[in-house]
């Protein structure tokens, strides 16, 4: 899965909003484009790389990140 | 007196008006037609026809079936590869005020309009999970009964999640689904209970059992009765506030699932195996294996 990934949770919430704004969210179909997520010391938040939400080509600092396969917390 | 017309899910009028009510043989539900769908309104207790044919003596609390997406019919289903998101909204077959629905547009799972034997099925990459419009609570007994199609080695959580839907931070909660070729049911309060079960093929369609029994112990099945064994004991309430979802996005479900059912009580084997004729029927026999209990 990719991920655009920030140093700060500041930059990557201006990242997410300009994503709101380039889907034009919240709307019928979505509250907001992604969900920021604290891991490993950095701020990420799924970037769809396929269908009508692909945004990979658009958002910065994307990488692809393996799914840690660890139980349920 | 009077008397409601009756026909079956096969012969109903052609032609309705909006209002027109007739009692369902088949299906044991009333049916209405709200003037462009017809809407059907089964019995809260007793059985559950699944299909015309194959019954279970007592009735699901939900039943997400991908076939029948508003809950009803076919009619209501979504083109392919639709996202399933807050206006596309999987509604339960037995109450369709239970639904599933997803508002972060990266979460949301695909509707694939024609997989094994023709069917539709919901596809999930990893990081989509579905939240059920109402929590369940599970005090005792319970089953949870589910068709998919699996990745290899992936992890996955097909039924079960989160703590942060519905209020449910501080409960118990329930998953059950995949880690790696190993197929588990996981008691979030009290650590895992493992099964293990072999996995073959990228994407195997597999019939998964979880259930509690009085005794609370717990066992899972896939394919029937082929993997059976009491895998953990717990007695206390375990709880669901989504699906596909467990360990932020690690856990999340990779794979295919065409149905999904739960029941606040542990399942006869003759009920099990209502539920085995029913999936076989329906996907085929020679894509869904079978053993009776």
């Amino acid at each position: 899965m990719k991920y655009s990934i920030h140093n700060t949770q500041e930059e990557a919430e201006l990242e997410l909003q300009l994503l709101n704004t380039h889907f034009n969210l919240p709307n019928e179909n979505a509250k907001s484009y992604s969900i920021i997520q604290e891991a490993e010391g950095v701020f990420r938040f799924r970037v769809k790389d396929q269908g009508k939400w692909k945004a990979d080509d658009i958002v910065s600092n994307v990488s692809e990140v393996e799914g840690e396969a660890s139980l349920p917390e | 007196m009077t008397t409601i017309n009756t026909c079956t899910s096969s012969t109903r009028p052609a032609s309705p008006s909006a209002g027109d009510t007739l009692f369902e043989t088949d299906t044991e539900s009333l049916i209405t037609y709200d003037g462009s769908a017809w809407k059907s309104y089964g019995a809260d207790n007793g059985n559950y026809n699944l299909d015309g044919t194959n019954i279970t003596s007592v009735r699901p609390l939900c039943h997400f079936d991908a076939e029948f997406f508003n809950g009803v019919d076919t009619s209501g289903n979504p083109s392919n590869d639709t996202s399933i998101d807050t206006s596309t909204i999987w509604k339960s077959r037995l109450d369709t005020s239970i639904t599933l629905s997803q508002g972060v547009a990266t979460s949301q799972p695909l509707y694939k309009t024609s997989g094994t034997n023709s069917k539709p099925y919901v596809y999930t990459d990893g990081g989509d999970y579905l939240c059920l419009s109402k929590g369940f609570a599970l005090p005792g007994e319970f089953t949870t009964f589910a068709i998919t199609e699996h990745p290899n080695s992936q992890p996955s959580t097909v039924f079960g999640g989160s703590g942060v839907r519905n209020n449910l931070s501080s409960q118990s909660i329930l998953y059950f689904g995949y880690s790696g070729n190993t197929y588990y049911l996981y008691y979030q309060a009290s650590g895992a209970a493992n099964g293990t079960a072999p996995l073959s093929g990228s994407t195997d369609m597999r019939a998964l059992i979880t259930s509690r029994d009085s005794s609370s112990n717990t066992k899972l099945f896939m394919d029937g009765d082929n993997e059976g064994s009491a895998v953990g004991t717990n007695s206390s309430t375990q709880f669901i506030g989504s699906v596909f979802e467990a360990g932020g996005v690690t856990y999340n479900n990779t794979g295919n699932v065409y149905e999904m059912m739960l029941f606040n009580t542990s399942l006869s084997n003759a009920d099990r195996n209502a539920l085995g004729a029913y999936a076989q029927a329906k996907y085929g026999s020679g894509n869904l294996g079978w053993t009776n209990f």
